[in-house]
């Protein structure tokens, strides 16, 4: 297809690759890692990319692992994300699913929001004057599922309104696509996100393609001054790396959940969208008036996207009637909700269509063009209506627009290719590469010989539990990570207690010695680990451990409460990825963390459980958002004359000549102010 | 194959390029019997391409270790007509006056590179004005060239010249270092498709058989302190005054540790007097100061050492760290550049953030108070040369590229 490699998946997908991952792809049919890794010969193919390359291949479900071969060359098999299902929420839902000729889907959409047990949930299905015999099958099959026909078809908007009215004025409200499968527990996960923040408006979970589901769909996504709103992360291989995301710039309306709080405050959708932004305009309306939308990574729900109009996965091209309601819908969008980056939308947004009309007018599209006037004509008509609700919300609106668009500064570029996932040799070596060697992903198996995952151990040595708790983790993982304990110089190495040495050829294991008066030492063993175990009473001597990218575990300390040191414990708490306490104190830890927004942060007291994460907690980025090293600026003489000499000098005559620029407008705009 | 390398300096000059341009010589004649050549200048370090009070190596052809050798005399005076244009003015297209500067100006070598006969020119490395005259007269003469550029991408004055990207993407190969290079190399425009990325490597038996206390012996170290060394060209960059800075620390807690600091002698070297002349008397007698050093003398130094520290600012490999790691030293290196690629931090050696003089005293402490950990980061180091750097091994990769751009170029 358009002279590019296209790969089927076992769903009936398709992902989209290019020659010399094809290549890779038909070399590793048969042959060992080790020798894939040092024989195949292409551009940049050093043995490490060669196994990024592997190692996505497998996980995209393109490659199957041979366990034999694995087990043979020493490899640890695959692991999957952690699932820890929260503890049974008491929270009431009502589903609702918005049909339109989608009767085939709904069918196992129903089948998987029944099978979610650890919440009750209210089903409505609203057919929005479809009439394709979906009420009366569920008529026959559940009658317990409350039905709403809507007898002309309306916009989707009025559709889920009009279904909101049937649901308890308490309930959760879940807003389903009818093509969308929910994993076991999906629902739980969101539901648990909500109850965490009270300022939660929403919550959007990890949405995969079905018939690609290694590929995510998105998780939320967000509307920006270029081209069209787009879920986040569409199109990316998902190896763990989205698992600390945390707030949303908004919820992809195909699967989300909305609390009844922020029902109550923010309204209903804005029916004046005929199809498409109606999410996003209400997802940032709510964050315009001070409400977050929160992500539930561990949330798993399938997406056929597209597959209500029909689609097997592959972007059958754009309609004039999709591409009138998207020129309409992102023009209302931008005038209703925005205040200082309006100008840059309508200008960017207008700059484009202008273009794109060009461009299909001179190639014949002549359908296409004409749903730009349609678009434009639409707004022009409908724009009276539009100001008087702009007027309304920003009144009303607490955040800035600035801070309304800060959330989506670091979300990902979409990787599709004609509506295909898109997986290439050039993606491997600048993105997946540095994700899997940053160890920012799960714990990939191609990896595994190259070393284990390096634990450092530090200890005070004077707590008798937290020695004990130290020593049966040393047992209990040496051989399968490398370890470094840490004792005081002020300890002997065969202090009671203190493991000095692990049965020969069990694995790596070193006891190294630090000066308790130098913290900063500790602070370079930290970062020059995978991942460390940190007694709680000890971080907040060490200095710049926001910085490391480091995962630490804190060791809670036994001797004191919770409420002491609100300042330090406040530094503890929020630093680490994960917590070992002991089994009493557990869940009075869960209930501080709690306290401190810390949402999802495991603390653990069971061995094993710790062991766990351990081994596969240094794959996985939890802490959000990680620091750079602090990098002082360089410092600038004030003297405008002579700022513009050292510009020109230290970074060259255009870009002194752009600062000029810059700096002359900003002094007329001030003036002129 | 008959195989013509360009490089600014040669076997005796002391460098990273020079050095892996001579082992990969010497080993595509040793192992492959090919006939190989390397134009080169008459000078010890890139410096006196620009400076005309530099010793020179005699000009004119030999034969080293089965490699044809030929020395170009270089016009260091009119580099020398450059220096203000190219480096206080940064005038409009200043990335020309700073490569005339830097030169080496070498009247006769493209002439010479279209008269020899030779199937592929590979040319080391950049920002040297001779990369640009190699590939026009190879073009000129209809043959391929490779380019091995060497580069830093931290170094925006040396570095940051368009025409440096519009020559890789003329040539018909580059070789890059690292991937941290070849990603920088492509992010300015040039085709992954023309790149491929080598490591350097270093001769293991040259490095086995010295011991620790005969080799203090020979360079007139005490047997029974801590020694820290720094191994490399002694220039700013290199982050020589840091590692200064954290030694006085360091002397604090064990007030007996020498620094030994030795490579090859640049224009810094003014400077680096002066730093020394501050410190009090205490502390200078403590460092050891080691110019141009006899290659042969190099396992020596390195067998001395308890710590290689080379807090460099960016490195485009660090053969330092290979050449340390093969006599089982634990390395100190900065999260800059190819530097975090090379070593692995806490399972061969310690990484610290670029011009933190106190976390280099906590790395140096650290290893010194840990002997036996800091033994086993030096023997995890080794165990990674034996596997990837070394220089029979890495000679094959570059035999491989040679031949597939020379198979590529006769197909076209």
């Amino acid at each position: 297809m358009h002279n590019r490699p296209i790969l089927s998946t076992c769903q009936n997908g398709h992902v989209a690759l290019d020659a010399t991952l094809l290549a890779l792809w038909q070399y590793a049919e048969g042959r060992s890692l080790e020798e894939i890794s040092f024989s195949f010969n292409t551009n940049l193919a050093t043995p490490k990319i060669v196994r990024a390359a592997l190692a996505c291949l497998a996980e995209a479900g393109l490659l199957e692992r041979n366990i034999d071969l694995m087990e043979n060359e020493g490899l640890v098999k695959p692991s999957a994300d952690r699932q820890s299902l929260p503890t049974h929420p008491q929270a009431s839902l009502s589903a609702l699913i918005v049909n339109y000729n989608s009767f085939e889907w709904l069918k196992e959409c129903i089948i998987s929001l029944l099978a979610q047990t650890d919440v009750h949930i209210q089903i409505i299905v609203i057919d929005n004057g479809s009439y394709d015999g979906a009420l009366d099958w569920l008529e026959t099959n559940y009658p317990d599922i409350q039905r709403l026909q809507i007898e002309h078809s309306a916009s989707l908007s009025h559709a889920i309104n009009a279904g909101v009215t049937l649901a308890s004025p308490d309930d959760y409200l879940l807003i389903l696509n009818p093509d969308v499968r929910l994993e076991t527990g999906a629902v739980a996960q969101m539901v648990s996100v909500a109850l965490s923040d009270p300022l939660c408006a929403a919550v959007a979970p990890k949405l995969y393609f079905s018939w690609a589901p290694s590929f995510l769909n998105g998780i939320g996504n967000h509307v920006s001054s270029i081209s069209w709103g787009t879920d986040n992360a569409i199109g990316h291989l998902d190896l763990g790396q989205f698992s600390s995301y945390h707030e949303l710039p908004s919820a992809c309306f195909a699967a989300a959940l909305i609390t009844p709080k922020a029902w109550q405050a923010i309204g209903p959708l804005d029916e004046g969208f005929p199809m498409y932004y109606e999410d996003a305009e209400w997802c940032y309306r709510a964050r315009l008036l001070g409400f977050r939308i929160l992500a539930a990574p561990k949330a798993v729900i399938f997406h056929a996207f597209g597959g209500s109009l029909g689609s097997t996965g592959h972007s059958e091209g754009i309609t004039p009637r999709k591409l009138a309601n998207v020129v309409y819908g992102r023009q209302r969008f931008a005038i209703k909700l925005l205040k200082k980056y309006l100008p840059r939308f309508v200008r960017n947004y207008l700059f484009e269509d202008i273009l794109n009309f060009i461009r299909y007018f001179f190639t014949g599209s002549f359908t296409l063009a004409r749903a730009y006037f349609r678009g434009w004509s639409n707004l022009i008509k409908t724009l009276p209506a539009i100001l008087g609700q702009r007027r309304l919300l920003q009144d009303s609106r607490v955040v800035s627009d600035d801070d309304l668009f800060k959330v989506q500064r670091d979300i990902p570029m979409p990787l599709v290719w004609n509506g295909l996932p898109e997986l290439t040799w050039d993606l491997i070596i600048d993105h997946y590469y540095p994700l899997i060697a940053g160890k920012r992903t799960r714990s990939m198996p191609e990896f595994s010989t190259q070393s284990h995952p390096h634990l450092l151990i530090i200890s005070t040595g004077e707590s008798t539990e937290t020695t004990l708790i130290v020593k049966q983790l040393i047992q209990h993982l040496v051989g399968r990570m490398d370890i470094t304990l840490a004792i005081p110089t002020t300890l002997r190495k065969d202090a009671p207690g203190i493991p000095d040495s692990v049965e020969p050829d069990s694995g790596y294991f070193q006891q190294i010695h630090y000066s308790p008066d130098r913290p900063k030492s500790l602070h370079l063993l930290v970062d020059n680990s995978d991942i460390a175990i940190i007694p709680g009473e000890l971080v907040n001597s060490i200095p710049l451990l926001e910085y490391t990218e480091s995962r630490l575990i804190i060791l809670l300390p036994t001797d004191i409460t919770p409420h002491e040191d609100a300042k330090e414990m406040d530094r503890m708490l929020s630093l680490g990825d994960f917590f070992i306490s002991t089994a009493s104190e557990h869940y009075r830890w869960e209930e501080t963390l709690k306290s401190r927004a810390r949402i999802d942060i495991p603390v653990e007291y069971d061995l094993e459980t710790i062991a766990y994460y351990c081994l596969e907690g240094s794959f996985a980025p939890d802490r959000y958002p990680r620091l750079a090293y602090p990098v002082p600026p360089p410092s600038e003489p004030t003297r405008r004359l002579a700022l513009m000499v050292y510009i020109w000098r230290n970074q060259g005559f255009r870009s002194m000549l752009h600062r000029t620029r810059r700096y002359l407008i900003e002094h007329l705009l001030h003036s002129a102010e | 194959m008959k195989v013509l390398h360009v490089v600014q300096g040669y076997f005796p000059a002391i460098g990273g390029t020079e050095h892996l341009i001579q082992r990969v010589s010497e080993e595509l004649v040793s192992q492959f019997n090919d006939k190989v050549t390397v134009f080169t200048t008459n000078c010890y370090s890139s410096e006196a391409f620009s400076t005309l009070k530099m010793p020179r190596i005699a000009q004119g052809r030999e034969e080293i270790n089965g490699v044809h050798v030929r020395r170009f005399p270089v016009s260091s005076y009119v580099s020398r007509l450059f220096v203000y244009l190219a480096g206080n003015l940064s005038l409009p297209g200043s990335q020309y006056y700073r490569t005339l500067f830097n030169g080496p100006i070498i009247p006769g070598l493209g002439r010479a590179i279209q008269q020899s006969d030779y199937d592929i020119v590979v040319a080391a490395s950049f920002p040297l004005l001779h990369m640009f005259t190699t590939l026009k007269a190879a073009h000129k003469s209809h043959r391929p060239c490779i380019m091995i550029g060497c580069l830093h991408p931290a170094d925006a004055w040396g570095f940051d010249r368009p025409m440096i990207y519009r020559a890789i993407q003329q040539a018909d190969g580059y070789v890059s270092l690292t991937t941290h290079e070849a990603k920088y190399v492509i992010s300015r425009g040039v085709s992954p498709k023309k790149i491929t990325v080598i490591g350097a490597g270093t001769d293991l038996p040259l490095f086995e058989g010295v011991e620790q206390g005969s080799a203090r012996q020979k360079l007139g170290i005490p047997l029974d302190v801590p020694v820290i060394g720094f191994i490399g060209q002694v220039s700013q960059r290199k982050g020589v005054e840091t590692l200064i800075r954290a030694m006085h620390q360091v002397w604090q807690v064990y007030p007996s540790a020498r620094l030994l600091i030795a490579g090859a002698k640049t224009i810094y070297a003014d400077r680096l007097a002066a730093k020394l002349a501050e410190l009090p008397v205490s502390d200078r007698e403590k460092i050891l100061l080691r110019y141009n050093f006899p290659e042969e003398e190099k396992p020596l130094m390195i067998a001395s050492l308890d710590i290689l520290a080379y807090p460099s600012s960016y490195e485009s490999f660090g053969i330092s760290y290979i050449e340390s790691w093969a006599m089982e030293k634990p390395v100190i290196g900065c999260r800059n550049g190819a530097v975090p690629e090379v070593i692995d931090a806490g399972r061969d050696g310690l990484l610290i953030q670029f011009d933190d003089a106190n976390m280099l005293t906590e790395a140096i402490l650290v290893l010194l108070g840990n002997p036996s950990w800091a033994h086993q980061l030096g023997q995890q180091g080794r165990q990674k040369v034996i596997s990837f750097y070394n220089w029979p091994e890495i000679a094959r990769h570059f035999r491989q590229v040679y031949l597939r751009v020379l198979e590529n170029y006769s197909n076209k």
